[in-house]
């Protein structure tokens, strides 16, 4: 069984050509089969979608703040360029 | 000659307008997407500076805040270039730069090693919360930090940029098949940092 299909290894990073819309139909074919029995890189594909959403949401909830002098480090370096 | 520097003038009076307004923006924007004070600062200060320089291009076509963070994300993907060509961070505990995540992960055949399987992350409920919870966004930027430069870039342009795995292993000069090697590794990295940081805890 095991050699008719592809390692996990393998699939995984079919999985994130997959998520890139970047499967052709051969890779389709493996990673069905191979997923449908393999709950670890069914675990792996969900976990993966899940952080590519979290990489790729826009807004950062978390306000950072710079140094307190960070404007003023700027304007100066500006007159300096004038 | 004066009248030249009349413009000179007025420009950085109102650049000097937008530091005042928006350099908290640019910051938070910056220090997200490259998880270091000084570095994000750096950046924001180039932002300010090549807006001086680049004033006349401007001319009001777009919204200055527009403009600023379309100059700072160009900023942001330099350093991500020039980040993916230096040596390893050898304090990265999670991620290797040569494929030691994978011989820790699979075993010789490329299956899961038995206590490196994924476990099921309890996210069905959760998802919109965790994507809006800052300390989890902060721990997957520490995270992210764990990452091997090469690595890192490679994620980071992926978002920064709208191009696909093709252009940016041309970028970064790796192949395209590397590239998604490269992709898989940060993702079985980030996966495990998360299960062990996060969800595991």
């Amino acid at each position: 069984m095991r050699r008719l299909m592809i390692s996990c290894q393998k699939a995984g990073i079919l999985i994130e050509k997959k998520i890139a819309h970047k499967l052709n139909t051969t890779e389709r074919m493996e990673l069905f089969f191979h997923s449908s029995v393999c709950k670890a890189c069914r675990n792996y594909e969900q976990q993966s979608v899940f952080i590519e959403k979290a990489l790729s949401k826009d807004t950062n909830s978390v306000e950072h703040k710079p140094s307190a002098d960070l404007k003023e480090k700027i304007n100066k370096s500006i007159q300096e360029n004038e | 000659m004066e009248n030249l520097n009349q413009n000179i003038d007025s420009a950085n009076q109102i650049i000097k307008l937008w530091v005042e307004e928006y350099t908290d923006t640019l910051y938070s924007w910056a220090f997200y997407k490259v998880s270091d004070k000084q570095t994000a600062e750096d950046l924001v200060q180039e932002t300010f500076l090549a807006a001086c320089k680049y004033y006349k291009k401007f001319q009001g076509k777009s919204m200055a805040k527009t403009w600023l963070f379309s100059i700072l994300n160009n900023k942001i993907i330099d350093y991500y270039r020039k980040k993916s060509r230096t040596p390893i961070n050898t304090e990265s505990h999670f991620g290797k730069e040569d494929g030691s995540i994978i011989e820790e992960t699979f075993d010789g055949q490329g299956y899961w090693k038995e206590h490196k399987k994924p476990t099921q992350w309890d996210i069905d409920n959760e998802e919109t919360h965790l994507l809006d919870n800052g300390e989890f966004k902060d721990l997957l930027q520490h995270c992210m930090t764990k990452l091997p430069p090469l690595w890192a870039s490679a994620v980071q342009l992926k978002y920064l940029q709208e191009k696909d795995g093709k252009n940016i292993g041309q970028e970064l000069g790796i192949s395209t098949s590397n590239y998604w090697q490269i992709i898989h590794r940060a993702k079985l990295s980030l996966r495990e940092c998360l299960e062990k940081l996060w969800f595991n805890k």
